[in-house]
């Protein structure tokens, strides 16, 4: 009978003994659970210029894309027995299911929980119940530090044996052992001496391979298995995505901390683990400017073999060097040491592979793309224009077709997210219409190294744009820039991401408290949900969240706006654009911001070219009276008011709808007796101010301007008129030159 | 005498528990403890040991507790740092109770508290007449702890003032007391450890010298993980007290409490329960401790004043004035709670919503 090992996929002392086994039995050929298909892959994983992490990756040729992954990494028992093989000369296969197969199971919607079937789940709360502890301090306490190869073996067979004792079978794992059974079958028949064959599988599937013959029924079940037309390819892959990828035998939760155990049982000194684990924990925090002592890393293994002590370890686990890691190294929290333990226990390796291996599901689904958008032709050095229509075309059929510009945007969007350099969009010089897209299309070499690139954070476009546009939104704590992933996330038609962004605006709008940064933030979703359901988003969480935002900028408008003139300025773009919202939206509590504005147009201490700008919004909404107005611009511009904040103040009203300011006559005369009543030191500011306020009026407004000034005067328009569009003469030139050195002072 | 006694210490409280417990311990016994670590263990979390029920003294992470426990295995000194209101000195009375059958040895931690009550001070009148010697020495609960191999209670130590705190540094490390008076030296023996607990919300009020922090493992304990948890304590004070208070009112509805500890709980997490929302936090602690005497108030308010049943105004006023302790900002996070949150709850806290808004105004 053919030898078999239990394993735990990604335990370092299974890998230990899994080579020592291999030792000792010298098999001539070692079956390892994994993609029977796929066997073609070891030799590549197995060169010596393979670097781990990496994992074998299988894809559907046809959208919608599915994967299926086979992470592998230095410690992994399996890659230890394909190494040993490699090494010595052994015939090695993969004994499990094909890949193709398990994609076509994927197709038919059986819910693919082979990683973790719900059986073993529940044996696993079963455990934690009888021994108190959860199921990976159960494994470290009682596996990981076991030194002596006879106990292990015996143990891990006895736990892979209780462990299938009480849990059920699912139909998926029947199958899978079934199609085992049948390899095994294949190989003893094909004249190799059975006891030279040696069976790798997970231990819970040992027990039900080792106890059971090949029989008939398993082979009825293997004989007609559902297929599905796919590749696979080996890609490089990284600790922090074996991490992120939790649950058992799919991924490691600390693969750093694992290679530390791995490293110190092959140097034969499996204790000095824990030491190595805090002493690296204190290095991270002393490099990052943070004090760690020699003495309370010594304190904090103390306190975890104590732990370990407690719970009846052996030697202390991850959870316990953790533990004594916040206690003594990040005096009670977490959040000091978070970053280190990132680091020591996740770690940043990312592998590599020999050139000419990879050929990425990340290319392949960029081509597939290209063909069904049909955008192939773009697909070459010199560059194209393209212009979308995103509505939804009519005349034609299938749905496919009717969305295919929309399709396209997303697609050119994605690819954008994900610096990949193939589409430029270009401004649409007419309008700005919500359905329209301009793009220039180029492609080059660098392409396709960026998708190559690319390739680490995803297997298909759309899947790489989530996460990269998910790990930009964890990484960034300003608002403003979360409403921009926010926008962009939503013009990738990235529904899940914009979910996320949506929720982490709403976290970062809470404490900020910049009022020009929510305002943005506020143009931006107003602009996102004007765009509709023409992207087909649902657009209905943003409405929640712009009246929260919108709330908060109202709350903070009259405390921010007391403040400098560049500050001033953004405030001035943050207030116009909230304004513009809530003109478009009726959900927006237009009562709300009037009052605010209204407070503001009276104060004195906000900034005077914010609260001329309130004025003037209020004026455009037939929100102040004619007697208030009047108030207002005889106060700002009287004697007692600073010449300079007064100009200020008519600068910051001239900004919104001039015709009607320039309609009224009372403000001209106002203005005229105020220039006329300062003197020459207080002109200078003054002029400084009106000239850069009238400079932005065009001639014909200007000329207008003109006419209300005679009138006020008593000079006949024309020569007002002639007077104000008259060539500047030399004179008056130089007099403008020595106004550049004027020192604005705080204008 | 435990009828006229308003309060008693854990140790003879708990009694019976205790004596079971040393009864059937079965593992190794550290040198000056009473019970195993494990035993201790499952006095603090509740169990079962030979037929006897052992109530749980702490609800909360099992972890948190044995931390602690192996902390003072090691002869580490404990810190428990957290939020008022989260039974840190509960926790650090039953952990002495339980390793030496005795809470008593305890120093209060004040602006007042002198390097004298950490070490030693003299009895005067004996000290005048005998001259030094020990018979006139007054011995801390510190001293008395190291002489026994105990373990001493310093509470809230962050308000002590920094060179009391520095009286500890030498105590930790060198582990003795020298009296130079009497040209004599105390060495504690073993099982001598500290357990001292601080607020976090004292933090910069005497901010520990890092050689003292160095000096102990620290142990964060949290606020009630989940609200079944936070709803029982509250409801289950609040009848003690009114019962003790003899209010004149009806206890607060399940709903009442829930709707409490939901706002408590929103406001101190900085986000809703759903996780969907996140909210500014308060300057107000809103701890579990806040919510039973916010409930108890609206009690007598009604009781008094009132009908007798708690109104959403009485529930009004008393959060308004829980929540809003400090100037505009708070004023600002209730507003923004109670538009962003608490309007959107619909018809169930709309009565709520209205009394809140109109005090809030």
């Amino acid at each position: 009978m053919a030898e078999f090992y239990g394993v735990r996929h990604f335990s370092p002392a299974c890998a230990f003994y899994v080579t020592e086994l291999l030792e000792r039995i010298k098999p001539q050929l070692v079956l390892i659970e994994g993609p029977s298909d796929l066997s073609g892959l070891i030799a590549p994983l197995c060169s010596i210029e393979t670097c781990l992490p990496a994992a074998i990756l299988a894809y559907t040729e046809e959208a919608p894309v599915r994967t299926v992954l086979y992470p592998f990494a230095e410690f992994s028992p399996e890659y230890r027995a394909m190494k040993w093989a490699a090494e010595n000369g052994a015939e090695v296969r993969f004994c499990d299911l094909p890949s193709s197969c398990i994609l076509a199971a994927q197709e038919e919607s059986i819910p693919e929980n082979k990683q973790n079937p719900s059986g073993e789940v529940s044996v696993y709360s079963r455990l934690e119940e009888l021994s108190g502890l959860d199921n990976d301090s159960f494994w470290e306490y009682g596996f990981e530090c076991c030194e002596n190869y006879p106990d292990f073996i015996a143990a891990t067979e006895e736990y892979g044996k209780s462990i299938r004792e009480f849990s059920e079978n699912d139909p998926n794992n029947t199958l899978r052992e079934a199609f085992m059974r049948r390899t095994i079958n294949e190989a003893e028949q094909s004249g190799i001496n059975s006891d030279k064959i040696a069976v790798i599988t997970g231990a819970f599937h040992t027990a039900g391979l080792k106890d059971a013959p090949f029989s008939a029924e398993d082979k009825a079940m293997t004989e007609k298995l559902p297929s599905v037309g796919s590749k696979a390819t080996l890609m490089p892959y990284s600790y922090y995505r074996l991490s992120a990828r939790s649950g058992y035998g799919a991924g490691s939760k600390a693969p750093g901390y694992y290679e530390i155990l791995w490293k110190n049982r092959l140097a034969g000194h499996l204790a000095d683990s824990s030491a190595e684990y805090l002493a690296r924990l204190a290095a991270y925090q002393r490099e990052n400017g943070y004090s760690a002592s020699s003495a309370e890393v010594i304190e904090a293994l103390r306190l975890s073999e104590t732990l370990a002590a407690m719970r009846g370890g052996k030697m202390a686990n991850l959870a316990d060097l953790r533990d004594a890691a916040v206690t003594c190294l990040g005096h009670g929290s977490f959040g000091e040491i978070s970053l280190a333990c990132a680091d020591t226990e996740i770690g940043v390796k990312i592998g590599s592979l020999p050139e000419g291996t990879v050929c990425t599901s990340l290319q392949e689904d960029f081509t597939r793309q290209l063909r069904e958008l049909k955008l192939e032709r773009f697909r070459k050095a010199s560059g194209e224009e393209l212009e979308l229509d995103l509505r939804e075309n009519l005349r034609v059929k299938s749905e496919k077709s009717a969305f295919l510009d929309l399709n396209r945007s997303f697609f050119l969007h994605r690819l954008r997210a994900l610096g990949i350099r193939f589409g430029e969009q270009l401004c649409r010089q007419q309008d700005n219409a919500t359905w329209a897209e301009l793009w220039r299309l180029q492609w080059s070499p660098e392409t396709e190294i960026e998708i190559v690139e690319a390739s680490l954070s995803g297997d298909t476009i759309a899947q790489a744009a989530e996460l990269t546009l998910g790990k930009r939104l964890l990484e960034t704590e300003s608002l403003a820039e979360t409403g921009d992933i926010l926008s962009e996330a939503f013009l990738c038609g990235l529904s899940d991401t914009v979910k996320t962004a949506v929720s982490a605006v709403q976290r970062l709008a809470v404490n900020c408290t910049s009022a020009a940064d929510s305002g943005a933030t506020i143009g931006t979703l107003s602009s996102i949900v004007r765009f509709g359901s023409i992207r087909r988003i649902d657009t209905g969480a943003m409405a929640p969240l712009m009246q929260q935002l919108f709330l908060r900028f109202c709350l903070e408008l009259p405390t921010a706006a007391v403040c400098d003139k560049a500050a001033a300025e953004e405030l001035v773009t943050a207030v116009s654009r909230v304004n513009d919202a809530c003109l478009s939206h009726d959900f927006l509590d237009d009562d709300r911001l009037n009052s605010v504005l209204y407070e503001l147009s009276d104060s004195d201490t906000a900034n005077p070219l914010i609260s001329g700008f309130a004025c003037a919004v209020l004026m455009e909404r037939g929100k102040i009276s004619a007697e208030k107005l009047s108030e207002l611009i005889s106060r700002r511009l009287s004697r007692g008011t600073p010449p300079g904040e007064g100009a200020l103040w008519f600068e910051g009203l001239s900004r919104k709808n001039r015709r009607s300011l320039i309609s009224r006559l009372s403000v001209w005369e106002k203005l005229c007796e105020f220039v006329s009543g300062l003197d020459d030191e207080e002109f200078k500011p003054v002029l400084v101010c009106l000239r850069r306020t009238f400079s932005e009026f065009s001639p014909s407004e200007k000329a207008d301007i003109a006419e209300n000034i005679g009138e006020v005067l008593g000079i006949p328009r024309e020569t007002a008129s002639e007077f104000v569009t008259a060539a500047v003469t030399d004179e008056e030139k130089q007099a403008l030159d020595e106004l550049d050195d004027f020192d604005f002072g705080d204008i | 005498m435990s009828e006229e006694v308003l309060r008693l210490p854990a140790e003879e409280l708990y009694r019976e528990e205790l004596e079971a417990l040393i009864a059937a311990e079965k593992n190794p016994v550290p040198v000056g403890w009473r019970m195993s670590p494990r035993s201790v263990l499952t006095y603090i979390m509740g169990g079962k040991v030979g037929g006897k029920t052992i109530t749980p003294k702490y609800m909360g992470d099992k972890r948190i507790v044995e931390i602690c426990i192996a902390t003072l295995v090691t002869d580490r000194a404990l810190l428990l740092i957290g939020e008022p209101g989260t039974a840190k000195s509960w926790l650090s009375e039953h952990l002495t109770a339980a390793i030496n059958g005795n809470s008593s040895r305890v120093i209060q931690g004040t602006a007042g508290t002198t390097e004298e009550q950490i070490r030693y001070s003299w009895n005067y009148a004996m000290l005048l007449a005998h001259g030094p010697s020990f018979d006139s020495l007054v011995k801390s609960p510190v001293y008395t702890a190291m002489e026994d191999g105990a373990i001493a209670r310093i509470e809230e130590i962050s308000r002590c003032a920094s060179e009391v705190q520095d009286a500890l540094i030498s105590i930790l490390s060198e582990k003795r007391i020298t009296i130079p008076e009497l040209s004599e030296e105390v060495a504690a023996r073993k099982g001598f450890s500290i357990i001292a607990t601080a607020n976090t919300r004292d933090k910069g009020v005497n901010e520990m010298s890092s050689a003292l922090k160095r000096r102990f493992n620290i142990v964060v304990l949290p606020a009630p993980s989940d609200m079944e948890t936070e709803i029982n304590i509250v409801s289950t004070r609040v009848a003690q007290l009114a019962e003790g208070f003899r209010i004149n009112a009806e206890l607060p509805d399940r709903t009442a409490v829930e709707r409490v500890v939901t706002i408590f709980r929103e406001l101190r997490g900085g986000k809703t329960l759903d996780g969907q929302i996140k909210l500014k936090p308060t300057s107000g602690v809103l701890s579990a401790a806040e919510a039973i005497s916010l409930l108890v108030n609206s009690m007598a308010l009604a009781g008094s004043f009132g009908s007798g049943k708690i109104t959403d105004s009485d529930l009004a006023a008393a959060l308004q004035g829980a929540v809003v302790k400090d100037d505009a900002k708070d004023k600002a996070a209730w507003t923004e709670y109670l538009e962003n949150v608490m309007r959107k709850r619909g018809r169930e806290y709309a009565g709520l919503y209205a009394e809140c808004r109109e005090r809030n105004e």
